[in-house]
C-alpha cells in the first residue's frame, strides 16, 4: 500500500493528482490518500480529507511507502516508522503555502538521506520507482546536532 | 534554569535539546498541562497561551510568567518561542537572568515575528539555518532535526 498524506492544514491538490496519475499509468489501486480540507479526491483509489493521528499511525506502519508534503511533522513520523518517504515541496506561486519554507525544509532532509525530493512533476513517476526499489530504512527519531547541544550547554554552565 | 515553550512544535523542540541540559535543575513551562508527563519529575508551570492577537490575555500571561521568575529565581532561561518565550526573556533581562532564544527550524526565510522581538533583549539567538545567521545577525550552531 501507497499512503499519500498533505498534512492536515491544507489541501495539496497538485500532489494527488501526482499520486494519481502514476497509480493509473502502472495500474495500481491500492493507494490511500489524505487529501486536506475540500481537497481533490482521487477517482483511482480511496481517500480522506483528513484522518485522526490512530488511524494516520495505521497506514502509516501499514505503507512500503509513504508520500507527502515537505512539512516536518509528517517527515519525523516517517523517520519513526522507518518508511521511504517522497516529499514534493509546496510552493507559493501555486498557492499551495504562504511560503517557499518547504523547499529547504527538502533538501535539509534529503541531505541527510532521510527523504527523496521532488522538485519538478515531470520527475514524480521516476522518482517513486526508484523508491519503490530502494531498502527500508531503519526506524530513527530526530538527531539534533552535537555542535547545537554543545553551544546551548556551553551557554548554560558558562 | 527555566526551560519554556508554547505548544506544537515549539515544545517538541524544547524537548528535543533536553541533552544539553543535562546536569541543571530544570523547571519546564508551557501553555497545555498535559505535556506535564513529557517531563515528569521536573517542576513544571502551565501557562495560558497568548498570542499577538489577544494583548489581554499577554497581560494575564506576564503577570503570571514573572511570578514564576520571581519564585523560581532561574540563573538561566533558554526558549524556543513563541510569544511566552518572549515575555519571558525580557521580564529576564529586567531582572538580571541570561537568555538563549532558539528560533524554531521552520523559520527558513527568515527569523520568526517573536524571534525579532525576542533577539535584541536575549544573550545568545540561534538559527537553525545557516543562511539566516548572516542575514539576520545572528548564531547557527547547527539544528534541531
Amino acid at each position: 500500500m501507497i499512503f499519500i498524506s498533505v498534512g492536515q492544514m491544507l489541501p495539496f491538490d497538485r500532489l494527488v493528482h501526482l499520486a494519481e496519475e502514476w497509480a493509473r499509468l502502472r495500474g495500481r489501486t491500492d493507494l490511500f490518500a489524505q487529501v486536506g480540507p475540500k481537497g481533490y479526491k482521487p477517482r483511482a483509489f480511496p481517500s480522506a480529507e483528513i484522518i485522526t493521528p490512530a488511524e494516520f499511525e495505521e497506514k502509516l506502519q501499514a505503507a512500503e511507502l509513504f508520500v507527502t508534503h515537505a512539512g516536518t511533522g509528517s517527515i519525523l513520523a516517517a523517520m519513526r516508522a522507518g518508511k521511504r518517504v517522497l516529499v514534493v515541496p509546496r510552493r507559493t506561486e501555486l498557492k499551495e503555502a504562504t511560503t517557499d519554507h518547504q523547499f529547504p525544509t527538502a533538501r535539509h532532509f534529503e541531505a541527510r538521506g532521510v527523504v527523496k525530493a521532488v522538485y519538478k512533476d515531470e520527475d514524480f513517476d521516476g522518482a517513486v520507482d526508484w523508491l519503490l526499489k530502494q531498502p527500508e530504512p531503519r526506524p530513527r527519531g530526530p538527531e539534533p546536532s552535537p555542535e547545537l547541544l554543545a553551544r546551548i550547554r556551553d551557554f548554560i554552565f558558562g | 534554569m527555566l526551560a519554556i515553550a508554547s505548544g506544537g512544535g515549539h515544545w517538541s523542540e524544547l524537548l528535543l535539546l533536553r541533552p544539553a541540559f543535562e546536569g541543571a535543575e530544570v523547571v519546564y513551562v508551557t501553555v497545555r498541562s498535559f505535556y506535564r508527563r513529557d517531563v515528569e519529575g521536573c517542576p513544571f508551570y502551565a501557562i495560558p497561551d497568548a498570542n499577538r492577537w489577544n494583548p489581554l490575555k499577554l497581560v494575564w500571561l506576564s503577570v503570571r510568567l514573572l511570578y514564576i521568575l520571581l519564585r523560581e529565581r532561574p540563573d538561566v532561561i533558554i526558549t524556543t518561542g513563541a510569544a511566552p518565550g518572549v515575555i519571558t526573556v525580557r521580564l529576564g533581562r529586567l531582572l538580571g537572568i541570561r537568555s538563549c532564544w532558539i528560533d524554531s527550524f521552520a523559520n527558513v526565510e527568515k527569523l520568526s515575528y517573536s524571534g525579532r522581538l525576542a533577539k535584541g533583549h536575549v544573550d545568545l539567538c540561534l538559527t537553525q539555518w545557516p543562511k539566516l545567521a548572516e542575514e539576520e545577525g545572528v548564531e547557527y550552531a547547527g539544528s534541531i532535526f
